[in-house]
Formats: C-alpha cells, sequence, structure tokens
C-alpha cells in the first residue's frame, strides 16, 4: 500500500517537475526514497530478464546509453537513467519514470549506470545479473579521495551479487584486480595490440595489487591501460573481446575479432573500449552483433563528447572532460586533428567538479602547448585565472592567453581566431552553458 | 651560471595532488632570475644521496604508498635529518608533512615517522577540507597564502613554529589558528593547490633560502610580473574573506 502511494506521489512531482521545464531525474527518486525506504526492491521486481549495473570512472553514460540503444533496436523494453543520474536517487528515479502510476513496473531488461562510492547501497537492493566495469581513474579527489576506496566499493557490489557475470576491461590492472578474486562468470575486453605511441601519464596502477612491485607493460594505451604483467604471476587476463585494425582520424573504426567492423561517425580512442564494453554486455544479453553494428554508426555522442559545431566555415569541437584522464584524453584527440586550431580550456570549481583544482597540474597540457597547430589560448570558468597560471608554467607567454569568467565572451573570443578550427576544453558545470552558447551561435 | 638542484623524492610513490606544479614554479621562477634549476627524481628503486641537493621535496600519496615511501625513507633517516640540520632546505606538502614527525596513521595503523618535526598527526572525524587563505608572515613582510586543505589528520606541533596563520580555513588541527610548521628551512603543510604556483612570494622565499644557503649570499632576486598569480589568488580569497 506505501509503496503504491508512493510511486503515484513521485510520479506526480516527476510531471510538475518536467512541466516546469526541468529534468526530473534525480528529486523524484529523493523523495520515494524517504517515504519507502525498500522502494527500489519492489520497482526491480517488475524486471522480466537481466539488470545490468555499468560501472567506470569515465565513459559510464556512453557505455550504458550504447548498450540500451542495441537492446532497444532488438525490440526490449529497456529501463534505463540515460542523462547520467546515477547515485541511488537517480536509479530509482529510472523505475518511477517507467513505473504505472500505481507501481506496476514491466520491462525487459534495467540498464544503469552507477556512481561506484553508491554501488554498494544500490545493488544489495536488487537482483543484478551483469556488471560492466569499464575504467578506474583517478576522479575527484575531494569527493571519492582515492581509487582504493572505489575499488573496495566495487568488490562489496560484486560480493552482493555472486551469480552476476562481469564483463570487465582487461587492459586495465585496477579493474583486473577488483574481479579477479571472484568466482563469478568473467568476460574480459580490450585493445590486445599497441596502435599509437601511448605515453604514460598515469599517476595510479602502476603498482602491482598483489606484491607491491612496479607493473612491466610491453605497452601502454593510455594512462595505466595496456598489456602490464608482473614477475608474481598477475598479468593481463585473456580477451574475451578483441579490438584490433585500429583507426583513429577523421573518425574511429576497428575491427572485433571473430565479429566484425565497427566504423563509428565521430572520434576519441575511449570510444573503442566504450563500444567493447557495450557490446560485450549486449551480446552476453541476447542481442546481435549486426545490431551492435547498425547501432555504433550512428551512434550521436552525448553533450560535449567530442561534439561538433559548424560556425561559419568553422569546425567547433566541444569536449568535456571531469577528471585528468578525461583531459589527456581530450589532449589528444586535439593533437590528433591536423588542423590549426584555438583553444579555450573553462575550469569550473563546483561541488560536482571537484573544488580542487591541483588536478590541472596533472593533466599533460604542455602537449599542446608544444603543438605548432594550437595558435591560441582563452581560458575561462569559475578558476579561468588557475587555469592561465597552468598555462604559463607551461611554457605559454602569460600576456598571450585571453582570461575571462565570462562563457560567452570566451567562446566569442576564441571563435574570432585565425586557426582553421576551435577546440573547446570544459569541466562538467561549464558544459551546458558552453553547448547553449555554441547552439545559439550555430544557429544565427 | 648559478644553479640550485632539487631532488623531489619518490615521484612515483608521492604524488597525488599536483605535486608536479610546485616543482615547476621552482624551476621557471628561477629560469626568469637566470638561475639554472635541476630536478632530479629518486624512485623507489634508486638510493638517496642528498649531497649536492639545494631543495628536497617530499609530497603525499595514498596510505599504501605513503606506507611505502616511509619503510624506504626510514633507512636514509640520518642523512635527511644532518641535511636539515645543516640548513638545507626542504618542502613537504600533505602526507609528506606528517611524515616528517614522531607518529602518524596509515591504514589505521599507527606508524612511526621521520622524526625530523616534533609533530604528531592522530586521524579524527570529520575531515578537514576545503579552500583555505592564510598568511605566511616572515622578515617583516607579509604575504597571503591560498590552497585548498584535504586532511584526516589533526597535527598537533607541539613547540615548533607554524609556518602560516589561517585567516580562513582549518589548519593543523581545526582550530589553532595555525597552518604547517617551519623549523629552519624545512617548509611544511597541508595544503595542496598545488601550494606554490598561486603563492609566488613563498616559492621565491624557498628559491632565496636555497640560494643564500648555498652562495653564502643574499638572492635579491628581481620582480617578476606576477599578475596572473594575484588574480588566481585573490579568487580564493575573495570567495573566503568575502571582501
Amino acid at each position: 500500500m506505501r509503496y503504491r502511494l508512493t510511486v503515484f506521489v513521485c510520479k506526480w512531482i516527476m510531471l510538475l517537475i518536467k512541466l516546469l521545464g526541468k529534468k526530473a531525474t534525480t528529486t523524484p527518486g529523493q523523495i520515494a526514497l524517504k517515504l519507502c525506504p525498500s522502494i527500489l526492491t519492489r520497482l526491480s521486481k517488475g524486471v522480466k530478464k537481466d539488470i545490468v549495473a555499468v560501472f567506470g570512472t569515465n565513459g559510464k553514460t556512453t557505455t550504458n546509453n550504447l548498450l540500451c540503444d542495441y537492446l532497444e533496436k532488438e525490440g526490449f523494453s529497456v529501463i534505463s537513467n540515460r542523462f547520467g543520474a546515477n547515485m541511488k536517487t537517480g536509479v530509482v528515479s529510472a523505475f518511477l519514470e517507467k513505473a504505472g502510476w500505481f507501481g506496476k513496473v514491466n520491462a525487459d531488461f534495467a540498464c544503469l549506470e552507477m556512481d561506484e562510492a553508491w554501488a554498494k547501497h544500490i545493488v544489495r537492493d536488487m537482483r543484478v545479473n551483469v556488471i560492466v566495469i569499464g575504467n578506474l581513474f583517478r576522479d575527484q579527489l575531494d569527493r571519492y579521495g582515492e581509487i582504493e576506496m572505489t575499488m573496495t566499493h566495487l568488490k562489496t557490489a560484486i560480493r552482493n551479487a555472486p551469480h552476476a557475470t562481469l564483463i570487465a576491461n582487461g587492459d586495465d590492472p585496477l579493474v583486473y584486480a577488483t574481479v579477479e578474486e571472484f568466482d563469478n562468470e568473467k568476460l574480459f575486453f580490450g585493445i590486445p595490440d599497441a596502435f599509437s605511441d601511448g605515453e604514460s601519464t598515469a599517476n595510479e596502477g602502476k603498482y602491482c595489487y598483489h606484491c607491491g612491485k612496479m607493473l612491466t607493460y610491453d605497452f601502454y594505451h593510455f594512462n595505466q591501460l595496456g598489456a602490464y604483467r608482473c614477475d608474481c604471476g598477475f598479468k593481463r587476463p585473456e580477451l574475451t573481446y578483441k579490438a584490433q585494425n585500429i583507426r583513429i582520424f577523421p573518425s574511429v573504426s576497428f575491427d572485433v575479432a571473430d565479429h566484425g567492423t565497427i566504423a563509428l561517425k565521430g572520434r576519441g580512442v575511449y570510444n573503442i573500449y566504450n563500444i567493447l564494453a557495450s557490446m560485450a554486455g549486449a551480446l552476453r544479453l541476447g542481442a546481435s552483433f549486426e545490431t551492435v553494428q547498425k547501432c555504433a554508426e550512428s551512434y550521436k555522442p552525448q553533450v560535449g563528447r567530442l561534439e561538433e559545431f559548424k560556425i561559419g566555415e568553422k569546425s567547433v569541437y566541444l569536449l568535456l572532460s571531469k577528471n585528468p584522464v578525461g583531459f589527456n584524453q581530450s589532449v589528444n584527440s586535439v593533437i590528433e586533428d591536423p588542423r590549426t586550431k584555438d583553444v579555450l580550456i573553462a575550469i569550473n570549481d563546483r561541488p560536482q567538479d571537484g573544488q580542487d583544482v591541483s588536478w590541472l597540474w596533472d593533466v599533460s597540457f604542455e602537449k599542446l602547448i608544444e603543438s605548432e597547430n594550437v595558435k591560441s589560448f582563452v581560458t575561462s570558468g569559475m578558476r579561468y585565472a588557475d587555469m592561465a597560471l597552468r598555462l604559463k608554467y607551461g611554457g605559454v607567454p602569460g600576456d598571450t592567453i585571453y582570461m575571462t569568467d565570462k562563457i560567452r565572451e570566451a567562446v566569442e573570443h576564441t571563435l574570432k581566431g585565425d586557426a582553421q578550427t576551435a577546440y573547446l576544453l570544459v569541466n562538467y558545470t561549464v558544459l551546458f552553458e558552453t553547448q547553449a552558447v555554441l547552439k545559439e551561435l550555430e544557429n544565427k | 651560471m648559478k644553479t640550485l638542484k632539487i631532488t623531489h623524492i619518490l615521484p612515483d610513490l608521492l604524488n597525488l595532488y599536483g605535486d608536479k606544479g610546485n616543482m615547476k614554479t621552482l624551476v621557471c621562477r628561477a629560469a626568469m632570475r637566470d638561475l639554472d634549476v635541476s630536478v632530479a627524481e629518486v624512485l623507489e628503486k634508486d638510493p638517496i644521496d642528498l649531497s649536492d641537493t639545494d631543495i628536497l621535496f617530499l609530497g603525499g600519496g595514498t596510505d599504501t604508498e605513503q606506507e611505502k615511501a616511509l619503510k624506504k625513507l626510514q633507512a636514509s633517516q640520518n642523512e635527511i635529518a644532518a641535511y636539515v640540520k645543516n640548513g638545507g632546505v626542504l618542502l613537504a606538502t600533505c602526507g609528506g608533512f606528517e611524515m616528517l614527525g614522531n607518529t602518524l596513521e596509515l591504514n589505521g595503523n599507527p606508524v612511526c615517522g621521520l622524526k625530523i618535526l616534533n609533530i604528531t598527526a592522530i586521524k579524527q572525524e570529520p575531515r578537514l577540507l576545503g579552500d583555505i587563505c592564510c598568511v605566511y608572515e616572515a622578515d617583516g613582510l607579509s604575504h597571503p597564502v591560498v590552497g585548498f586543505e584535504n586532511h584526516g589528520a589533526r597535527i598537533d606541533i607541539g613547540d615548533e613554529k607554524p609556518l602560516l596563520k589561517v585567516l580562513s580555513g582549518k589548519g593543523n588541527t581545526g582550530d589553532s589558528g595555525f597552518e604547517g610548521v617551519r623549523k629552519q628551512n624545512v617548509f611544511a603543510t597541508s595544503l595542496h593547490g598545488p601550494l606554490l604556483p598561486k603563492n609566488p612570494e613563498l616559492a621565491d622565499e624557498i628559491l632565496a633560502c636555497a640560494f643564500e644557503k648555498k652562495y653564502g649570499e643574499k638572492a635579491n632576486f628581481c620582480k617578476v610580473d606576477d599578475s596572473i598569480e594575484h588574480i588566481a589568488r585573490e579568487t580564493i580569497k575573495k570567495r573566503l574573506l568575502k571582501t
């Protein structure tokens, strides 16, 4: 009775929030949990087939959205938190969205991205059949603390799902160390061969979690991902899903061994892993490789994931990065484009961004600074001066950096530059404002 | 050309909070004054030799990494203590600060520190976390210092002198009104940011102390353009002091 009433009330709240023009991705869940703390257990019982939990420091939203695309294309109904609200409130809201007014849930699958720190609280309340772990990178230091804690959270969640299939990134020694000890069915994905001169800027995961010695790498892909091994016997596991014959510019394409070729419209090496992770999940759940191919080909990246705008004659790219690894990836995306570019870097330090911006000094901006094709720098966001300082100590003459905390002014100034393209690197809470300005300019 | 050598101890273990920024700042600011500063990294597998070191830098890491680091550093405790006693410049930030003390806590266990400073670090809830604004006062000069603090320990500095006075933030114990320790040429603090880029006067002070120790004369560094540094610092200062 309480359950049905709670769902009824929260669905009304959801409707009201939407009528106000806002996204109702967490508040309904928040209220539901207060009114009926065990609501997730009831809601999740309505999933007929499998419940999938998607984890990973970077790429959760893309991986989960792709997985949902594949399953929906196969004709299944899927409950999901596509906009990325991944704490318990977001997961509950995702169920409420698809639930009937009095709590009836009837879906084939639930595919949910989850915040690692919330993992155990969510997995404990429902039967999770598949757990996908994409990668483990240092995210926000002042919110999560350290990677070891994240691994502990994930291990606790896995312990609460002893029958779940674990789909894990074999190229990441931290992910492998997280899942290794469990008897669950394990499927690993990765890139077996070297394809670039991946320079390691890793600050974590270089040490073997068994014996503490430094890991040996035959090659790196990026950060701590690559072909690792240790004298004690810990080494990269057999990969079930392998990406080979990789091309990255002007767009990403690769072969999946024993299956076929995947060609994306967009760019970004990290998307190879997002595709592999989501594909592994989809195949495990009964989708076909052909469906994966079709969806991947037409996949339009989420806002800020190398999102392209055409403003006048210029191609302008918006890149969201939430942490050092994401930023290093963005830097690589800028460099792999042979055209000249003006670069804007905008950094906020709201709670969702992480208030400690020390991490800026762990990003290899020098690669951008030393590139001949980067013609000018603009910094913006609340911490525009910290970013300018980072560039100054990276070798950019201070008086050549255009600094402003006003996003519109920063974007307009960047676009006035002489280069062939413009790249806008932003962190989380700057994203939507920057995108809004770009959309407006594109439509002019 | 005059030179200084920085020895960056265990950057493979202790590099949690953008510490590279401190090294970059020192090297660049020295270069602006025609002073050639080199950075030698001592990794976990390398021997520690401080014989020609002018600035020693010790950063912070995860508890597990700090446990490993301490094992290695303890073996060189005498050399580090002698270096400090002789007036050698030592910059220690975050976990590095706590490791210089008598005892600290790692992974829930009390552990012996390097006993270079007469301080103890004991973990207590809640974590001391957030932007912090302090002031550095020495030789009649006074400079603001801003940073970000993030430590679970309450650091009791006993009779040691603090490095900074807290204007807004938690500091060593949460309520002592002071942050860090300054002892001879040891500059130790929990601040990240990293510490030096937004606080150019402190960076110059560290360079000047090392210069004076090596060459026996005052550094008399020329003024350089720190306008970006000041804007970055003011952003934080304004938020905290609401001025």
